[in-house]
């Protein structure tokens, strides 16, 4: 169980975040849920978990915009510290030929999915560091394992950033107790990858050896609830595949 | 049926209809990529009706193999 621990969600209205915020209050975690520009589920989890409601705290937070995140957890940090920190923001499903691209798209993917990880880790980590315990944990993907598909460079780069700054700040925080981890799912069944190709899907699909079906978002909250616990405290700079077998190290 | 066929190509990969041919092929047209060829199949088959195979998919390399694969599923085209 995870009580008297307060954890950060970034995206936690996406359909991978919201369940894994069902599951962290399930758990009796307190829950800051930190969304952008939709709220919908967050909302709905709220009513649905009336008796924790205290335990739910909601945040509007633009990841771009680095004031807003100076800001935004200063306020949050004169409440309470941040134990776990959990990052899984992403952009809607854009599929753009690598050539039609510009440098400004890759950069926006970087920015959101790295650098608003770094800065808010500058924020939450001195706590960390000196309560020598702490956990972040970020979503990447399974395409940062081998051949990437075409069509998704931003994305693609952004998760890479994402993945290099993960494995650096695990290197360099191990020491204070602090673990750094990732979990790379391939594609999960959630709104963000609805409008994918049906067909692609169901070829996807006819290649999982595990089930031969896709993700689903409790497979990713499982691990990330499990990479939140003290259980899982040796396990340090590691991205944990969740592909049903699809992609293998 | 064929006209039918070369407006649907056209839409989905954003290519004018007069540069299509049975010959074209992912190579010959820009926009023909693995995602759009699979978005042309969810097409396909919603607007023939039929349902390809995963092996039918990846024998598709031109137009022609795409109306050898319709004519297949009973689809009857005008040429």
């Amino acid at each position: 169980m995870l009580e008297n621990k307060t954890i950060l969600v970034t995206g936690a209205n996406g359909g991978i975040g919201n369940e894994i915020a069902r599951l962290l209050v399930n758990n009796n975690a307190k829950v800051i849920l930190c969304y952008h520009k939709n709220r919908e589920n967050i909302d709905s989890l709220v009513k649905e978990q009336k008796e924790k409601k205290e335990n739910i705290q909601i945040q509007k937070l633009d990841l771009l915009k680095e004031k807003n995140i100076d800001d935004t957890l200063k306020k949050i940090l004169k409440k309470s510290s941040i134990d776990v920190f959990i990052h899984l923001p992403t952009f809607p499903h854009n599929h753009k030929d690598i050539m039609k691209t510009d440098w400004g798209d890759f950069q926006k993917n970087i920015d959101l999915q790295a650098k608003s990880l770094f800065n808010i880790s500058k924020h939450i980590v001195p706590e960390m560091k000196i309560k020598k315990e702490g956990k972040i944990i970020s979503v990447i993907t399974s395409y940062v394992v081998g051949k990437p598909p075409n069509g998704i460079s931003k994305y693609i780069t952004g998760k890479y950033t994402l993945l290099g700054i993960m494995k650096c700040m695990a290197v360099e925080l191990g020491k204070f107790g602090i673990n750094v981890n990732s979990v790379s799912p391939s594609i999960v069944e959630t709104a963000f990858t609805k409008k994918l190709p049906s067909k692609l899907k169901e070829m996807t699909k006819s290649q999982i050896p595990f089930e031969n079906r896709l993700a689903t978002p409790i497979d990713i909250a499982n691990v990330i609830l499990f990479l939140c616990k003290k259980d899982s405290d040796y396990i340090n700079g590691e991205n944990i595949l969740i592909s049903g077998g699809y992609t293998m190290h | 049926m064929s006209k039918k066929l070369f407006t649907l190509i056209s839409r989905v990969l954003d290519v004018s209809e007069t540069e299509l041919k049975d010959e074209s092929t992912p190579e010959s047209i820009e926009n023909w990529d693995s995602y759009n060829g699979l978005l042309l199949v969810d097409e396909l088959e919603s607007e023939f009706k039929v349902k390809f195979s995963v092996e039918e998919v990846y024998d598709v390399h031109s137009i022609l193999d795409i109306k050898r694969h319709l004519k297949t599923h009973g689809v009857i085209l005008d040429d």
